[in-house]
């Protein structure tokens, strides 16, 4: 009996590594070389879906979405040690519905050089940073800012944005430090309107607002002031509202003149199969806090004490409309951060956890305005991969809010578990994910749970097959629940499911 | 790259073998105890081709560099950088042996920027969706297996032993039965067949292309293994290699394992 097997000639051809020296691989300098070599490396990919949306409102939401991600990354060895490494993605989003919107955005993820000095490395320009140890819900990872449009499509890591930096990495032995200092604040982008997670949708719910508003006795007045004083506000405040840029012009960044550096420092140290980690951050917050116009704010609270009382329409000269114009500022504030971690493994189960604690935090009272606190949010997970490839993971996140107070516009803590799973067949060449997250808060507090519909919750999922080394293609799912006022219940109308293709090299 | 991967030192180990040939007569387990003594010099390099064959036998292929070297210890420790495909491209895999205890595995995944403890898990799982499993990427310790020489063979042009093996409870062994085919020349593997729990056939192995290296060591440039229940295969390929290469310690360290720049 034969028992040799013959290659294939296709299969003899394909060495992504030809060309390179296994000598300069092994040392790790071109010791051997007499003059520096500079060699590069290229990878990217393109990634299209297409999503259906499960819910139709096409005033509000989009009927059909196409997706793009566009991403390139080189990276050159210029010296023994020396590297650049620069990436680059374009992001082109079309939502379809009665009317079709689009958003395009073009950005360099990073653009670093590093230096290496033995067990010291330094590494400057454009970088994104990773800390935490629990899969996808990281107190800790504090130090890039996010796109929250692209939250929608979290697995692909596009959602995070590079940041200038300087970065100081030192290696000894089990422990490692690493130093960053960051010159210029990078905001996150979160539509106010007009994004696929922005908190009023499409275009700003007039109509919702102003339901309420012929309902609430409180607001009454103020509506039939309106409507006898100034007929076209209705239109004419729509308007407004709906645009970027009267948010854009209401946003108090940060000043980008070296005066408002951040800074964060992290050290881990490894004993037996546990590394643990202690942080230190200095860092403007990742959103603005909102500031309601006070002349707004007495506008609400004098209409309640006017002297002529509710069903009386005061005169014009009491009331200052324009206000109804500036409602609004945001400011941008910095924080102290700590954060602790570990990660270990026993017995096959993978188990890590962070938490971390950020002062001052901002919170909103039922005035609507902002009372700063301080906040301690975790995270901790539980993982094991079974002996079909099957990979479960349980993930209990949550945080508490010092001081609280009932006046305050949260609840004074959060809690919520997520179940992952992730399984390979076909040698690998098909994966299936799923993940499911359910806010605990409102089930601990004892609000009713009627139906599967109260609860808050999400949920997602693909289906994705290596057609090819390069090709792969697929589907998923977001699905969003709950009532309109918790976090994923707002969400809930842009339950989603979607294809997937990919060409990477 | 999407799962968890386990991968052993000596994976690459049981490739190598040392050039001693004996001639008298052996029992089944001084055989298989000849057979696992591998040895290599004090460090080595390699780039290595998997090729996962489907039912249909169309081939999906992983290239990587694997940099092995032994510690101030003795113990060994490894790392494996993927050049392909592109979706596993730039992860890293490192393994340091320890000393009566499971390896330390960890793992760096570019799109994740962080890198991640592997926990030792079941060791039936596969390597990187491969044939190969855990357990059969380990050096088994003879002790835990009953052997029993069988009748000699010709296996293509080689004269071999043949050795039947039953795992021990201690073992921990997926299979219920080895069977080994051994070179009396240089005392490499060319053949295996895996007995699954009920008895059945489960697996085969070949290996070939032999050659001996700088070192006067051998190294087979060739593995297969075939899943006979399933019908899939998986086949490594040695495409280059260095032994007493001058791999430096610094590819053994998170610092090289972060280093995205690096292969």
């Amino acid at each position: 009996m034969v028992w040799a097997y013959p290659l294939r000639a296709e299969e003899t051809n394909q060495d992504p590594l030809a060309g390179i020296s296994l000598d300069d691989l092994a040392s790790g300098k071109s010791s051997k070389v007499s003059a520096p070599k500079i060699s590069a490396d290229f990878t990217g990919s393109i990634i299209d879906r297409i999503g259906a949306g499960l819910n139709y409102k096409p005033k509000d939401l989009d009927v059909a979405t196409n997706q793009v991600y566009a991403f390139l990354q080189g990276s050159f060895a210029l010296h023994p040690r020396i590297s650049v490494l620069t990436s680059v993605l374009f992001d082109d989003f079309l939502g379809f519905s009665e009317k079709t919107r689009g958003r395009w955005a073009f950005e360099v993820r990073e653009a670093y050089g590093l230096f290496r000095l033995g067990k010291v490395e330094l590494k400057a320009g454009q970088q994104l940073f990773s800390w935490g140890t629990v899969d996808v819900i990281n107190p800790t990872d504090w130090l890039n800012p996010r796109d929250y449009n692209r939250i929608i499509d979290v697995e692909t890591g596009y959602d995070k944005l590079g940041i200038p930096a300087l970065a100081c990495n030192v290696f000894a032995g089990p422990m490692q430090l690493n130093v960053i200092g960051i010159p210029f604040h990078v905001p996150s982008r979160l539509d106010i309107i007009g994004g696929n997670t922005s908190l009023l949708g499409y275009q700003f719910p007039l109509e919702t607002a102003l339901q309420k508003m012929r309902t609430d006795s409180q607001f009454e007045v103020l509506y039939r002031f309106l409507n006898n004083w100034v007929p076209d506000w209705q239109k004419d405040l729509q308007h407004l509202l709906d645009s970027e840029e009267f948010y854009n012009g209401h946003i108090t960044g940060v000043p980008q003149n070296f005066t408002a550096p951040e800074a964060a420092t992290r050290l881990m140290f490894t004993f037996g199969r546990t590394n643990f980690y202690a942080a230190y951050a200095w860092l403007w917050d990742d959103l603005p806090t909102f500031y309601m116009n006070p002349k707004l704010t007495g506008l609400l609270k004098g209409l309640r004490r006017t002297e002529y009382g509710y069903g009386t329409l005061p005169p014009s000269e009491y009331i200052d409309v324009s206000v109804l114009t500036d409602p609004f500022a945001a400011v941008y504030h910095r924080s102290h951060r700590v954060g602790v971690a570990f990660a270990t493994s026993v017995k096959g189960f993978g188990i890590r956890g962070e938490a971390a604690f950020i002062d001052p935090y901002h919170w909103y009272d039922d005035n609507f305005e902002p009372v700063a606190r301080s906040q301690t949010s975790w995270a901790f997970n539980l993982d094991y991969l079974f002996s079909d490839e099957l990979l479960l993971g349980v993930i209990y996140s949550g945080y508490a809010i010092s001081d609280f107070s009932k006046s305050l516009l949260a609840e004074p803590s959060y809690h919520t578990i997520m179940i992952t799973v992730r399984k390979p067949f076909l040698q690998d060449r098909l994966e299936l994910r799923l993940a499911g997250l359910l806010d605990l808060t409102y089930v601990i507090e004892g609000r009713p749970i009627d139906s599967p519909a109260d609860l808050d919750c999400t949920a997602y999922g693909t289906l994705i097959y290596n057609l090819t080394n390069n090709v792969k293609i697929g589907g998923g799912f977001n699905l969003f629940g709950g009532p309109l006022d918790t976090n994923f219940g707002y969400l809930r109308e842009r339950s989603r499911i979607f294809t997937h293709v990919e060409f990477g090299f | 790259m999407k799962r968890t991967i386990i991968f052993s030192l000596s994976f690459t180990l049981m490739l190598f073998a040392a050039a001693a040939v004996f001639s008298e007569e052996l029992t089944g387990k001084q055989i298989v105890e000849k057979m696992k003594k591998v040895t290599f010099s004090d460090d080595a390099i390699l780039k290595v081709k998997m090729i996962n064959f489907d039912k249909s036998g169309t081939p999906h292929e992983k290239v990587m560099i694997q940099r092995l070297k032994k510690g101030k210890d003795g113990l060994g420790q490894s790392v494996t950088s993927f050049a392909s495909p592109p979706d596993v491209k730039g992860s890293k895999f490192l393994v340091m042996e320890q000393k009566n205890a499971d390896d330390i595995q960890k793992l760096y995944l570019p799109a994740q920027k962080r890198i991640r403890s592997i926990s030792s898990g079941e060791k039936s799982q596969k390597f990187m969706g491969s044939e190969f499993s855990y357990y059969d990427l380990q050096t088994h310790d003879p002790d835990k297996g009953v052997h029993t020489r069988m009748k000699d063979r010709v296996i293509g042009n080689y004269d071999c032993y043949a050795v039947e093996t039953i795992p021990k409870e201690s073992a921990n062994s997926e299979y219920s039965k080895m069977v080994y085919w051994v070179r009396k020349d240089n005392m490499m593997p060319v053949a295996a067949k895996f007995f699954d729990k009920k008895g059945a056939l489960f697996k085969e192995m070949t290996i070939w292309n032999m050659e001996k290296a700088e070192d006067g060591n051998w190294i087979a440039r060739n593995d297969k293994m075939n899943n006979t229940q399933t019908g899939y295969a998986t086949e490594i390929q040695i495409l280059e290699y260095k032994v007493n290469a001058g791999v430096a310690d610094e590819f053994f360290t998170d610092q090289f394992l972060q280093d995205e720049t690096r292969l």
